[in-house]
């Protein structure tokens, strides 16, 4: 494992935001190193320069606010799990999270991170697309929020800018919605995801007993360059409205005919198919029980 | 856990003694190479073949050489003694020189101050190929279209013809079962990757240490690369964290190029593999093809075997031809069956070279046998312990090789004690009513597999089967015991120490044993074949006896007692007729140092000599087998088609149980790797190039994969072991993969032709399945 | 010694860096190559050769010590990210006396073979009963989720840990009596 890279180690956001404000060569941010410290050893052209965002007090702790929760991208998978609000009334997002890699990795690595490696396979990504996340970045000069589905344009790379920092995830509040996240790995404990699922979705029983659906939001990784949304899926669902088993299965059909995936060393494109198909449809099972 | 005999007659030999090594393992001040260091130590790092097949046209080492830190690059020409390799047969060379014949054959060698120095100038050595076609296949292998090697791709043909000829058999055969199985590679991932220190000493010597199975392999290897006399190249065996096979044939390639480094540098050179190198270049289990025709007869009793098997060996034989010999011998496995046609050929590719892996060639026809048995019972109706039974091997039956066995053969009772222990009937109706409701998220199933494996090299490797053993006891009572076989995790230093402790009549504590020195102790051969229990541990007997000898002879004096009333046991001397007569082992020990008695002996052993015929396949492959009867509980998810094994029933034959909290965590680490392999194990390679490069592709059980194991011992004595024992290191896994994918085959009700059997497949089956139920 | 991190040179690309932190109770003050992780640091500068590298990829957890109180795996920590850390490896934590029924335990229930995982197992234990005193069997899996056994087929290191975790238990109330 040839490793071959300088860094920088920087002390606060500002001297940050001056330095990649300023910088000529490439240089990617190092925090958790759960990704990047990794890929610098497979891979020596990887990273010829990394800088050390570790110490970045401004990237850490988890702030309520009126209507938002606000992340700091430096926060700790671990720290997240343990953020009570979020144990209540954002499953998905604390599955997602608890299943990253193994209890070493997750006290190391940094939901910045996982969205800033943008892995279509990254975890933590389609729990916060469910939820509507944005992502606050920052330049010297500059502060722009982004959709995180906007924010990944292929398998590794982002709308970052080169002056940019990730700084804030930024998690709306919901009332009303129940949601949850599943994968399949290679085997039952830490594995890399093979396929990934997390719906975030709100219903309302109607007088008669039949259950009306209100909102959904589907996110998949693993079966797409980028982590994303099924919107025709989402669209049917939606004027559909009543939730039974065969509208389901219905909208199960249209996840898949909306999806393409690879077939790779860890699984094959029939199989993730039908499976993005099936954790979406046990998601749904399990917060509406009655479908199952 | 539990055994079959009660009553153990010995009072240390059959206890779950204390393992001597667990405390400094457990403390981090266990040593392994890797932890020491020598002053001046340069760190080598191997430059590897990007192409499976080529022919070098230039080196240039310049840039490399110019790197500050960089001491040496060495290639092909710069080797002092000759340039090969071969475990078994002269087809690999050290370092490549003319042709590079897989991705990750070693080219170049390069020795710098520092790992991280030596990484990067390994990555300015430039090597120009002219790349040749490669072959990549068995079947394109056979057809000789692409040449590996100048000669025959087809690097060994076993037959075994006992019996009609086959087709006449087939004929008086009630009913055929035909299939083709594939069984992928597994790699051995011990958690502690390759890696070797050679140290010159004086003028022309070398001390080699590393992780080793086979200290006197690797001793061969670096006398014959640094032409070198046997007696100046001394090999010390660090600890070694997990060997499984891995580390019997490439640790003296690794060790030869080091020692060659430390030669050309006169300082000690470090080379240890990361696991990606590792992955990428050691050596692999054989994957197989394997063709299988069963015939029975109306009675339920196998009358034909008809079975081909292409075994991939790789770019080089490495060990290929003993392995592949031993698949001859088991393709059949544990069963009477009268006429048999056997085929094993093995055949090169320009691909990683496979070598030993524990099962050595066994665990890929166990799985197609025992699936193939259970195709008969399914179709027949059969119960598979009677069908088994039936069909079993005893005492004075003739195996596939016509072998007459004579003794300690327990593969019955392994049967017996596994369906009942198993609960195999009313597991198997309980799983059915299960498998009928719809409502029940999952499939579960439950599947046996048996095995027969020779202990020891046997008749092909006889000439390797002897052992030695050195006991020294010093004046203070404190014991040093050496042997030639290497602990590695097996256990094999606690067992060894009990089995000298029991002969001596001392307390396991006293004896310190000291790792493999080629220095102290003759030629033992391999720590393979699950050898080392009966080899050393009768080696130790050898000297033990000698000493006790002595011993009790002093005792008798001192004690003014006859010999023949001198007991020994648990560090004391004392009449049989008045225990309270008695002196300390330390005391009498102490009392023979002033008497000028030596108390220090060498054993040695050799393994019973056997008859075996190569061309028919027919005689005496090994002297005596270990048998094992697994019964797997497999619970396989419906829609997802995920496989969780819950329960796994081990019944093992290994003869005397040496110790049994041992024994049951051998055949605990067995079931965990054999279902990896079984589930979840899968190397991918394309066009040469392997990419499960690490713990995240290749993937191996975690802590919330492994089943629940219930471990039984049956202990048919063999009359050559010591105190009756025969070997487990291998067994322990070879039943497993049968075990789980009949498992599977019950749950889903279809037997799979190929492993690992993925979630991909299962599903494949599954969707037909309800597709056709909604239907 | 001046502080190299002055303000114009802060900035520069750095091959080595002075690190300062805590290794089981000792002040540590070393100056290593940027591509040093704290493993590198621990094995070939301090020579504390108990924690081992399986795979430097964080996916064996043979290289697990507890950083800040949680456990990490050494080998992905960068030196650049150590400064003030407090670290315990398994050569501290073989001394500490509540670790003492731990390693007893292991070494009692056969669940050492090769013993090249077992410092990570070790580790991850002792802050799996630092944690929890009476852990379920799910906290017990759960703690040892990213520690690779390839030896011992993980039971009886479970089964080490319930021991352990009744005789802790067992010592705790002793103390307080």
């Amino acid at each position: 494992m040839l490793r071959d890279f300088k860094v920088i180690k920087v002390n606060n956001l500002n001297e940050t935001l001056q330095l990649i404000n300023s910088i000529n060569e490439p240089y990617r941010f190092i925090c958790g190193g759960t990704d990047v410290l990794v890929k610098a050893k497979d891979n020596p052209s990887y990273a010829k320069l990394l800088v050390d965002i570790s110490s970045l007090a401004e990237l850490t702790g988890i702030e309520e606010r009126k209507s938002t929760f606000v992340i700091g991208s430096g926060v700790r998978h671990l720290q997240l799990i343990k953020y009570p609000a979020f144990n209540k009334d954002y499953s998905a997002l604390v599955q997602a999270v608890s299943n990253i890699g193994s209890p070493q990795i997750r006290a190391l690595g940094t939901l910045g991170g996982n969205i800033g490696n943008a892995s279509p396979a990254g975890d933590s990504i389609p729990a916060l697309m469910v939820f509507d996340a944005d992502i606050e970045v920052r330049s010297l000069n500059s502060n722009r929020t982004i959709r995180l589905q906007d924010f990944f344009k292929g398998p590794g790379r982002t709308v970052l800018e080169k002056n940019e920092i990730i700084t804030k995830i930024v998690v709306p509040k919901f009332e009303g919605y129940k949601s949850g996240w599943k994968r399949l790995g290679q085997r039952s404990g830490f594995a890399i995801s093979k396929v990934s699922s997390a719906a975030a979705l709100s219903y309302s029983t109607h007088p008669n007993g039949s259950l009306k659906l209100t909102d959904i939001k589907i996110a998949l990784g693993a079966v797409a360059p980028t982590v994303i949304r099924v919107a025709e899926t989402e669209k049917f669902m939606k004027a559909e409205q009543t939730l039974t088993k065969s509208m389901l299965k219905k909208a199960c059909d249209i996840l898949k005919s909306e999806i393409k995936p690879i077939s790779d060393v860890r699984s094959n494109a029939e199989y993730r198919t039908a499976m993005a198909a099936e954790l979406f449809s046990q998601i749904v099972e399990e917060t509406v029980p009655v479908l199952k | 856990m539990k055994t079959t005999k009660k009553t153990n007659h010995y009072s240390v030999v059959g206890t779950k003694a204390t393992r001597v090594d667990a405390y400094d393992k457990a403390t981090g001040r266990a040593k392994y190479v890797d932890d020491l260091a020598f002053g001046d130590m340069l760190h080598a790092k191997m430059v590897y073949s990007k192409i499976a097949s080529g022919k070098i046209k230039k080196i240039d080492k310049t840039k490399a050489l110019a790197m500050a830190g960089v001491i040496s690059v060495v290639t092909a020409d710069q080797i002092t003694g000759q340039n090969k390799i071969g475990c078994v047969v002269d087809d690999q060379p050290l370092l490549a020189n003319e042709v590079v014949r897989f991705i990750g054959e070693p080219v170049a060698i390069v020795a710098a101050a520092t790992r991280q120095i030596a990484e990067a100038a390994a990555e300015l050595v430039e090597i120009e190929y002219e790349p040749l076609e490669a072959v990549l296949d068995v079947e394109e292998s056979l057809t000789e279209k692409i040449k590996v090697h100048p000669k025959s791709n087809i690097v060994c043909h076993y037959k075994v013809r006992k019996g009609d000829p086959i087709d006449e058999a087939f004929k008086k055969s009630f009913k055929t079962f035909e299939k083709t199985f594939t069984i992928n590679y597994q790699e051995h991932l011990y958690l502690e990757t390759q890696g070797c220190i050679a140290v010159p000493d004086s003028a022309d010597g070398v001390t080699v240490y590393g992780s080793m199975q086979c200290p006197f392999y690797v001793q061969g290897a670096v006398s014959v690369a640094l032409g070198l006399p046997l007696s100046k190249v001394r090999v010390i065996q660090c600890v070694v964290g997990g060997g499984f096979g891995g580390k019997e044939d490439v640790p003296s390639e690794y060790a030869a190029k080091a020692a060659l480094m430390a030669k050309i540098t006169g300082r000690p050179v470090k080379m240890i593999l990361d696991r990606a190198e590792d992955l990428m270049i050691s050596s692999k289990r054989h994957p197989m093809k394997m063709e299988y025709k069963l015939g029975i007869t109306k009675k339920g009793k196998i009358n034909a075997l008809k079975v081909r098997v292409l075994g991939e060996c790789g770019a080089y034989i490495t060990i290929s031809t003993v392995v592949l010999f031993r698949t001859s011998v088991h393709f059949g496995g544990p069963y009477i069956i009268p006429n048999v046609h056997g085929d094993v050929i093995g055949l090169y590719t320009n691909k990683v070279p496979c070598g030993a892996y524990r099962g050595f060639g066994t665990p890929q026809v166990i799985y197609a046998m025992e699936s193939m048995i259970n195709m008969v019972c399914n179709e027949m109706g059969y119960d598979p312990f009677e069908f088994r039974k039936n069909n079993a091997l005893k005492k004075g039956a003739l195996s596939i090789t016509s072998h007459k066995i004579k003794e300690s053969c327990g593969f019955i009772e392994t049967l017996d004690k596994a369906k009942k222990e198993s609960e195999y009937d009313k597991r198997r109706k309980e799983f059915e009513k299960w498998n009928n409701d719809p409502a029940n998220a999952t499939y579960k199933g439950i599947g046996v597999s048996s095995v027969m494996y020779g202990m020891n090299l046997g008749a092909k490797g006889w000439f390797m089967d002897k052992a030695g053993a050195h006991i020294q006891i010093m004046r203070d009572g404190s014991i040093t015991l050496c042997v030639g076989n290497v602990e590695m995790g097996q256990g094999a230093q606690t067992i060894l120490s009990q089995i000298a402790a029991e002969a001596l009549g001392c307390e396991i504590s006293a004896i310190n044993f000291t790792n493999v020195d080629t220095n102290i102790i003759p030629d033992s051969g391999p720590t393979v074949a699950s050898r080392t229990t009966v080899m050393s541990g009768n080696a130790i007997l050898d000297a033990a006896t000698k000493l006790r000898k002595k011993l009790i002879g002093a005792a008798s004096e001192q004690l003014k007692i006859k010999s023949n009333e001198v007991m020994a046991k648990h560090g004391k001397f004392y009449s049989l007729k008045d225990p309270n007569k008695l002196i300390s082992f330390k005391e009498l020990v102490n009392k023979c140092y002033f008497a000028n008695i030596g108390l220090s002996e060498m054993g040695y052993f050799v393994s019973p000599k056997i008859d075996y015929n190569m061309e028919t396949g027919q005689g005496e492959p090994y002297y005596v087998y270990s048998y094992a009867t697994d019964v797997a509980e497999v619970e396989v998810d419906r829609r997802t088609a995920m496989v969780k094994v819950n329960k796994m029933t081990c019944a093992h034959d290994i003869g005397k149980v040496i110790n049994p909290a041992l024994a049951s965590a051998q055949v605990e680490g067995g079931v965990a790797q054999g279902l990896g392999y079984a589930i979840m194990e899968n190397m991918v390679s394309d066009k040469g190039q392997i990419k499960t490069l690490g713990l995240s592709t290749y993937v191996i059980p975690a802590v919330t994969d492994v089943p629940e194991v219930n471990t039984v011992f049956v202990e048919e004595k063999s009359k050559d072991g010591p105190y009756g024992a025969k070997g487990l290191g291998e067994p322990s896994l070879m039943p497993v993969v049968g075990a789980v994918a009949n498992g599977i085959a019950n749950a889903v009700n279809h037997q799979f032709d190929h492993v690992p059997v993925l979630p991909e497949k299962i599903w494949e089956v599954l969707k037909d399945k309800h597709e056709s139920e909604a239907k | 010694m001046p502080d190299k991190k002055t303000a114009e040179n802060a900035l520069e690309p750095m091959s080595k860096i002075q690190v300062k932190f805590i290794v089981n109770n000792k002040d540590i003050n070393v100056t290593v190559p940027v591509t040093y992780t704290l493993l590198d640091i621990l094995r070939y500068e301090l020579k504390f050769t108990g924690t081992k590298e399986g795979c430097g990829m964080g996916e064996c957890g043979a290289c697990t010590v507890i950083m800040n109180g949680e456990l990490v795996t050494a080998c992905l920590v960068l030196a650049s990210s150590l400064e003030g850390k407090n670290v315990i490896t398994i050569e501290g934590i073989s001394e500490m006396p509540s670790a003492k029924p731990i390693i007893d335990s292991f070494v009692k229930h056969a669940s050492v073979q090769c013993g090249f995982c077992t410092p990570g197992m070790v580790v991850a234990s002792y802050a799996l009963l630092s944690k929890y005193e009476s852990p379920t069997n799910q906290q017990i899996l759960d703690g040892l989720a990213g520690n690779i056994c390839r030896c011992t087929g993980y039971t009886k290191i479970v089964e080490a840990i319930n021991e352990a975790a009744v005789e802790l238990s067992k010592n705790k109330k002793a103390e307080v009596k």
